[in-house]
């Protein structure tokens, strides 16, 4: 193979190559210190995650009507993992349930839109939530978008401001940012043995200006950059797809490039038969692969000092019914269970409000009603972690905003009671 | 600079496609002795479609095991949705072939005008094609709304020439009673007593007048009016819209929805697909939309086809869309002169079966759309990357259901580029803005894509395109020897379709293009620039195969390609 010098030395035609621009992996189009960049990393569990038996109700009338509505389903509380003493997460769950004594993951009662805007149907309601606008699931853009395009901290010109693992949902619709990446090495328009060549040539094909020639020169860069970095996944994490996914995030976000937002799908949450009995079985097993998966990731962070800097907020469908169906499973419901992870929230909490599962509570007669709006958590995260605060576009309508307490609030405004 | 021929077979087409045989660059200057007669011989050729020899595509279709283009509407709503389950019924069949079809006849129809306008009015009219109902009818809705009526499938007799070629007005009520559109802009639910806006807003801030025609929260008292001629007379008609238009036109439009069993009366208790006007649905009390207003109780559908009519027939509408073709076709900031004529034609034709075809002509043989400031001025969307790439590297295979290169295309690349047929799931369409197809993600999948199609199986018989066949048997006096110069220049002549006074050797593009082929993998002298290489087939050192494919890449990848 060839190397960049040998290259560069084949033809003086070259050498001017080096003065305009692409120094292969060796360039870091990055603005602001890695100590300052923050970063939201989004887990949608496509599908419609059960939230009874994840945020699991030990006590009381609760889990008398969990007992009783779900008589072939329900987890044992010997198998749960005490959370605050009236809840707890399946044992499978143990890394999640360290980062939560630790004060690194907290959890939210029953979250969803309000009432008459949801939507049983996975589609609408996914649309609904990327799009970030309850009611409206054909809107023009998502609220990830919304968030880059008015986030006055973020420089677009760094290398990778957005990405999603797999094809951007359309929480990123019209973010012109976003990078797909699943696989850093399956980005070169030439990978083999011409592939800096190619990279070189392209630079030179693109030395006017205009819309395409400027934006092409930025991309190439970009490849150039992430091809050159070693992106290699540590060995602690499983071998597995959530894991490898938040992995790769992982090292992009050591790799320092500007990285704000982050997507990750993962599906298999449509349990309407066999969701398994007894604290086993299909759910709480895919559970603990979640659980291992975020886990390996945090502790990959916090070896690196990065922790602080990261949050991690999930968000499904929509939860599920209450009751069990005649398949040992559950339809499509309402209320959901909300996970947050990150070094600098207030966790080891259960935040929220449970609204309670006897029938008398049910919204529709079936499902977990909604008590928390997902706006309210997401808007904390935007507004106080990522610095963002044009709530008011990022979820446009949504007047109710209001921390709900993940972050220590420093505004003296906010200290004033001014909200 | 492109030669105007490129410049109209990439405007008014996907692409010119040169083979070693053929070239549709050499049919067009051949059309006359100016551009102008050329221009002229050929947008009448094109309008005149039928009279196209298409014959070799239409056996690659009936080759390629499609199953529900021939299905009339209602038999294709009873397969694949009523019916779902049995083999080839599968629920969105109609939508998976749509959206090969369309590659395919970008591809590979010789009536390359037509294929453009289907796209153009599919985004006017976008129809996301996962909408539940929208998925098991799709190919119906391309037929029997979008394109020319084809034989077989009439159009019904209130409205024989609502299609692209033919008249805006019957085209609109035509969308308007199809499933596809009635279901996903929810208007199959809009009822008298739960009334539902969607579709009402829609269809004047998206397919009639356009947003540039909205007064938010406007007085609708303080709009201005202009006396308009309709075909029962003249009225005093508002020049733009405001809210309580919207919400007039939500109460107009009740009761206008489809026959899929839900909610209606007994006796039309069906669940064909089909288009039905429910009057026990209809608001039949007195309403006022754009000045214009029914006083008396009237439960027919009267105030529906009167109100296409205004909206049809206004000139906002002239206006709006001569603008979204002048930006699609012209530029991205089209002169207001060129969009005032193609507006005026629409305008003044409204009521002509051929209306379109006039509103093309104006804008095609217009000084605007033959500027040569014009030329090579919009950033191609990944729709036309793709299928240009392939037009003009030879590719000959069928793209199809169940083949996994078309699925790698479509579900891959082109969703990865942001542009997956019908893939767009608000109502507004695919942007047609070049800014909007130059994001990092766009850009690395466009040119990722020609990574895949020039390296997939390069060396079987089964290959993508055909390119080493080409270099191999291209005619001498294109491609007399193998040298990096004259390999460069072929592929510059063939991929780009034009070269400058003088030729390509000698320029900055073709040095630069030429010595990239020059170099060598395994040596650091470059190979000299006339000297012939011995087998540009070799897949072993001096890799001079790979050069080649690589070289194609990057031609293709030239802003002289990506700019149409």
């Amino acid at each position: 193979m060839i190397t960049r010098r040998k290259f560069l030395q084949g033809t003086t035609a070259f050498f001017t190559l080096a003065g305009s621009g692409i120094t292969i992996g060796l360039t870091n189009k990055k603005n602001t210190s890695l100590a300052n960049q923050k970063t939201l990393v989004h887990l949608f569990f496509r599908g419609g995650m059960d939230a009874l038996n994840f945020l699991i109700p030990r006590t009381g009338i609760n889990r008398s009507e969990y007992e009783t509505k779900r008589p072939n389903i329900q987890v044992p509380v010997n198998l749960t993992l005490n959370l605050n003493g009236d809840f707890g997460l399946p044992s499978t769950c143990s890394a999640l349930h360290q980062l939560y004594q630790q004060g690194n993951m907290a959890m939210i009662h029953s979250v969803g839109m309000p009432e008459g805007l949801s939507s049983r149907s996975h589609f609408e309601s996914q649309a609904m939530f990327d799009y970030g606008t309850p009611g409206d699931s054909l809107h023009a853009d998502g609220w990830l978008a919304r968030h880059i395009n008015t986030s006055t901290t973020i420089d677009v010109s760094d290398t990778i401001v957005s990405m999603s693992s797999g094809n951007p949902p359309v929480s990123h619709q019209g973010d012109s940012t976003v990078l797909s990446i699943d696989d850093p090495n399956s980005l070169h328009p030439n990978p083999g043995r011409y592939q800096e060549e190619h990279l070189a040539t392209l630079n030179q094909l693109y030395s006017g200006t205009g819309l395409l020639e400027d934006a092409m020169i930025a991309t190439i860069e970009n490849i150039s950059i992430i091809t050159g970095l070693d992106l290699t996944i540590p060995s602690s994490y499983p071998d597995e797809a959530l894991a490898q996914d938040l992995a790769l995030i992982a090292q992009i976000i050591k790799a320092d490039l500007g990285l704000e937002v982050a997507s990750v799908d993962f599906g298999g949450w449509d349990t309407h038969e066999n969701s398994g009995n007894s604290g086993t079985g299909y759910y709480v097993d895919r559970l603990g692969t979640v659980s291992a998966a975020i886990g390996a990731f945090f502790d990959d962070l916090t070896a690196t000092g990065l922790a602080d800097n990261v949050v991690l907020t999930t968000q499904t469908d929509f939860g599920r019914r209450v009751r069990q169906n005649g398949n040992r499973g559950t339809d499509h419901g309402t209320g959901q269970a909300m996970m947050v992870v990150g070094g600098s929230i207030n966790g080891g909490q259960v935040l929220g409000t449970f609204p309670g599962i006897e029938d008398a509570d049910l919204y529709l007669n079936t499902d977990l009603r909604m008590t928390t709006d997902f706006r309210q958590p997401l808007s904390d995260v935007v507004k106080n972690f990522l610095g963002n605060p044009n709530i008011d576009v990022v979820f446009p309508g949504y007047t109710g905003e209001t921390s709900i307490g993940l972050f220590p609030i420093n505004d003296t405004l906010f200290g004033n009671g001014f909200e | 600079m492109k030669t105007f021929a490129v410049h109209c077979l990439s405007r008014m087409g996907f692409s010119h496609k040169i083979t070693n045989n053929s070239s549709d660059i050499a049919d067009f200057e051949a059309l006359g002795a100016t551009n102008n007669a050329r221009i002229s011989a050929y947008l009448a050729q094109q309008l005149n479609w039928q009279s196209i020899d298409d014959n070799a595509f239409e056996t690659m279709v009936a080759n390629a095991n499609y199953v529900t283009l021939d299905k009339p509407l209602v038999q294709m709503w009873q397969d694949h949705h009523v019916n779902t389950g049995a083999a080839g019924f599968n629920r969105d069949a109609p939508a998976e072939e749509m959206e090969r079809l369309v590659l395919a006849r970008a591809v590979y129809s010789k009536r390359q005008l037509l294929e453009v306008m289907a796209d153009f009015w599919h985004n006017h009219f976008n129809i996301y094609s996962r909408s539940y109902y929208a998925q098991s009818v799709f190919t119906s809705w391309d037929r029997d709304v979008i394109r020319p009526p084809v034989a077989g499938h009439p159009r019904e007799a209130a409205n024989p020439d609502g299609h692209l070629f033919g008249n805006f007005r019957q085209m609109l009520e035509l969308s308007s009673k199809h499933i596809a559109m009635n279901y996903y802009l929810d208007n199959y639910i809009n009822d008298k007593g739960s009334p539902n806006e969607n579709y009402a807003r829609e269809i004047i801030e998206l397919h009639t007048l356009g947003a540039e025609n909205y007064v938010s929260l406007g007085d609708p008292a303080s709009i201005n009016k202009t006396s308009l001629s309709f075909p029962w007379g003249n009225e005093l008609i508002a020049d733009q819209y405001v809210d309580s238009d919207v919400y007039a036109a939500m109460r107009i439009l009740t009761g206008w929805r489809v026959k899929d069993r839900l909610g209606q009366a007994s006796a039309d208790n069906l669940d064909t697909g089909e288009f039905f006007f429910y009057a026990g649905g209809h608001d039949a009390f007195a309403k006022t939309i754009l000045g214009y207003s029914w006083n008396d109780f009237d439960p027919s559908p009267n105030d529906i086809l009167r109100f296409f009519d205004i909206l049809a027939y206004h000139p906002g509408t002239a206006k709006h869309i001569a603008g979204k073709l002048c930006r699609r076709f012209i530029g991205d900031n089209p002169p207001q002169t060129i969009i005032d004529a193609v507006a005026d034609t629409f305008y003044q034709n409204r009521y002509a079966s051929n209306q379109l075809e006039l509103v093309y002509q104006t804008l095609f043989l217009s000084a605007e759309f033959k500027d040569p400031n014009n030329y090579g001025g919009k950033v191609k969307r990944p729709l036309e990357v793709v299928a240009s790439a392939l037009r003009v590297c030879g590719s000959d295979f069928m793209p199809r259901q169940g083949h996994s290169d078309t699925n790698t295309i479509i579900g891959y690349f082109m969703r990865r580029a942001g542009q997956r047929p019908f893939l767009w799931p608000s109502p507004d369409g695919f942007s047609d803005e070049s800014e909007h197809w130059v994001g990092g993600t766009v850009l690395t999948y466009n040119m990722r894509f020609f990574d895949w199609m020039l390296d997939q199986r390069y060396n079987t018989a089964d290959r993508i395109v055909p390119v080493l066949d080409i270099t191999l048997n291209a005619p001498s006096v294109e491609l007399p020897n193998h040298s990096p110069n004259n390999l460069t220049t072929f592929w510059m002549n063939r991929i780009l379709g034009y070269e400058p006074p003088g030729g390509w050797p000698g320029t900055t593009l073709h040095t630069t293009l030429r010595q990239f082929m020059q170099q060598n993998a395994s040596d650091p002298q470059l190979w000299p620039a006339d000297t012939p290489f011995p087998d540009i087939s070799t897949t072993s050192s001096p890799y001079i195969y790979e050069r080649l494919r690589a070289l194609v890449k990057l031609i293709l990848t030239t802003p002289e390609f990506m700019y149409r």
